[in-house]
């Protein structure tokens, strides 16, 4: 179970930075982007995770990332059933979790400010650095812990995509329904109330931060 | 000499001193201002220098205290003003936020600040910014009259201290009489000197009704000169440019009076008699070519036989002589 709890950590972990340093450019786009029939386009594709059964996309994501697919080909022996593959899988699986709170906090932002910002001199980094990043911080945590708590929880891509292979790309959520296909109830307890608490946990701290936040700011 | 052209307007002003913009609301004052910090058509220029406006918005010198008051958001006063500072190499900005008694607040959060508060922060920003001229919109709006006045005499200071140039938006004013060199009226797209702006305004608002009197120097002993004459006036700020002698303090009498505490007697001709109530008039007086006004009752007024033309005596002590 241990090499389980690993990968699985890992497997969100490394899917959640991906998908900030990539969420973060595309939600700028969706928020503030001047085409807007490409953005309605666009914003449908990053929601489609939302409504599309996992299977079906763990079935084109297969199909793309076996050794003679679109994207696996570029590899030696594919990229399906590897750790690789699952991070592709989930980074597609939970752009919208980190996508969307994004592009709604960059939507809301005072158009009056950015343009204040740029007449004070700031290039476009340091308008990120002074004015976009302190102003949508609430967002980056609620993207991340999102995106984060979204990868623990994947299934049907990552059986899909990732097989059940023990230490490689075997995560909770698979070991899970192996003990219980196998009726090793006691250890699926433990998983399942561990991932039960684990995210009920993270929600409980997410909503503390915030009204701790918001709290501060008034009474400072 | 700055120039501005705009949709047809055109505007010029000397370098180092103060255009006021007055007009209603919904005129496209605040409109003008954005268009100078972002937009990109249209004329600013300063001598012979490079049009602003052909330059991006980062690198037009401008200091823009915005009507929102908008600052840096979830970050300490302080770390936004030391940013600035560093960007702008301008290190003395703690003397100015001294000035503008904006120092006890510098570890607050931008988001706490009162909106008072937030005015007197942007304007400390657009200071530290300002390279060319001054853009202020409404910048003591949420200010009371003391504090605002204050505020302004602060920035018009430090504006001369750096020879800054400045466009103020204001339905105030006072505000505008208070710094403004120059006042343009949108709504009747005219351009006049503040005396014939100030004059218009009296005839329009009498119960505000106050003379406004350029000084030849600094007030020097209890004294400044005004149109070449001495006048005893109490304390004043050293960068007085202006005295203000509101309508109310000034006092008529048909002959010459004798010694009294009252410091100045000046002698003066009625040029207009109007009546703003039942127990309210207003007297223009003109004292070699200064307007001066006198508040009184209308049965004063028949006491002493004022009318159009008479020599009389206008009286006014040395505290209502105050900065403007």
């Amino acid at each position: 179970m241990n090499a389980a709890i690993w990968i699985t950590c890992k497997l969100a972990l490394v899917t959640t930075l991906v998908l900030l340093v990539l969420g973060t450019p595309l939600a700028w786009w969706l928020a503030q982007g001047r085409s807007r029939f490409l953005r309605t386009l666009v914003e449908a594709a990053v929601a489609l995770p939302l409504i599309l059964p996992p299977t079906v996309l763990g079935f084109y994501l297969l199909l793309l990332l076996a050794p003679d697919g679109a994207i696996g080909q570029f590899s030696q022996s594919g990229l399906a059933f590897s750790f690789m593959g699952l991070v592709i899988g989930s980074v597609i699986y939970s752009l919208p979790f980190v996508v969307q709170p994004l592009a709604a906090s960059f939507s809301q932002l005072d158009t009056r400010l950015l343009q204040l910002g740029r007449s004070q001199g700031l290039n476009p980094w340091q308008l990120l650095r002074h004015i976009v990043l302190p102003a949508t911080c609430h967002a980056f945590v609620m993207a991340a812990a999102l995106g984060f708590a979204h990868t623990v929880g994947e299934f049907g891509v990552v059986l899909m995509i990732g097989g059940n292979i023990p230490g490689e790309t075997q995560v909770l959520s698979i070991l899970l329904f192996d003990e219980v296909e196998t009726l090793n109830f006691a250890q699926a307890h433990r998983i399942a109330g561990g991932l039960l608490a684990a995210s009920f946990a993270l929600l409980v701290v997410l909503y503390s931060w915030q009204k701790k936040r918001g709290h501060t700011r008034v009474a400072t | 000499m700055w120039q501005l052209e705009l949709d047809g307007q055109h505007w010029r002003w000397p370098q180092g001193q103060w255009l006021g913009i007055s007009g209603p609301s919904g005129c496209g004052k605040t409109q003008l201002l954005t268009h100078m910090a972002c937009g990109t058509k249209g004329l600013l220029q300063r001598g012979a220098q490079t049009n602003l406006l052909t330059l991006p918005s980062h690198k037009r010198g401008l200091g823009w205290a915005a009507q929102s008051a908008a600052l840096w958001p979830n970050q300490r006063v302080h770390t936004m003003l030391n940013a600035l500072a560093a960007l702008h190499q301008a290190n003395h900005w703690q003397r100015d936020a001294h000035e503008l008694g904006i120092t006890p607040l510098l570890q607050q959060y931008t988001d706490t600040l009162s909106g008072g508060e937030r005015q007197r922060v942007a304007l400390l920003a657009a200071v530290i910014c300002a390279k060319n001229l001054l853009l202020l919109d409404e910048p003591v709006s949420a200010l009371d009259a003391n504090a605002a006045h204050h505020v302004l005499n602060a920035i018009r200071h430090i504006a001369a201290q750096r020879e800054l140039s400045a466009i103020l938006v204001s339905h105030q004013w006072q505000d505008l009489a208070a710094t403004c060199h120059w006042v343009y009226h949108w709504q009747s797209n005219s351009f006049s000197t503040l005396a014939d702006a100030h004059r218009a305004h009296v005839l329009n608002h009498p119960s505000n009704a106050c003379a406004l009197w350029p000084l030849d120097g600094p007030s020097l002993n209890g004294q400044v000169l005004v149109n070449g004459q001495p006048l005893d006036c109490g304390p004043l700020a050293p960068n007085t440019l202006r005295v203000r002698i509101d309508a109310h303090e000034v006092s008529i009498a048909h002959q010459q009076p004798g010694p009294s505490s009252i410091a100045n007697t000046l002698s003066v001709t009625v040029t207009g008699l109007s009546h703003i109530s039942d127990t309210s008039l207003i007297a223009t007086l003109d004292w070699h070519g200064y307007q001066l006004y006198a508040l009184i009752t209308p049965k004063a007024a028949t006491t002493l036989g004022l009318a159009k033309g008479l020599c009389v005596y206008a009286q006014f002590k040395a505290h209502a002589v105050n900065s403007a």
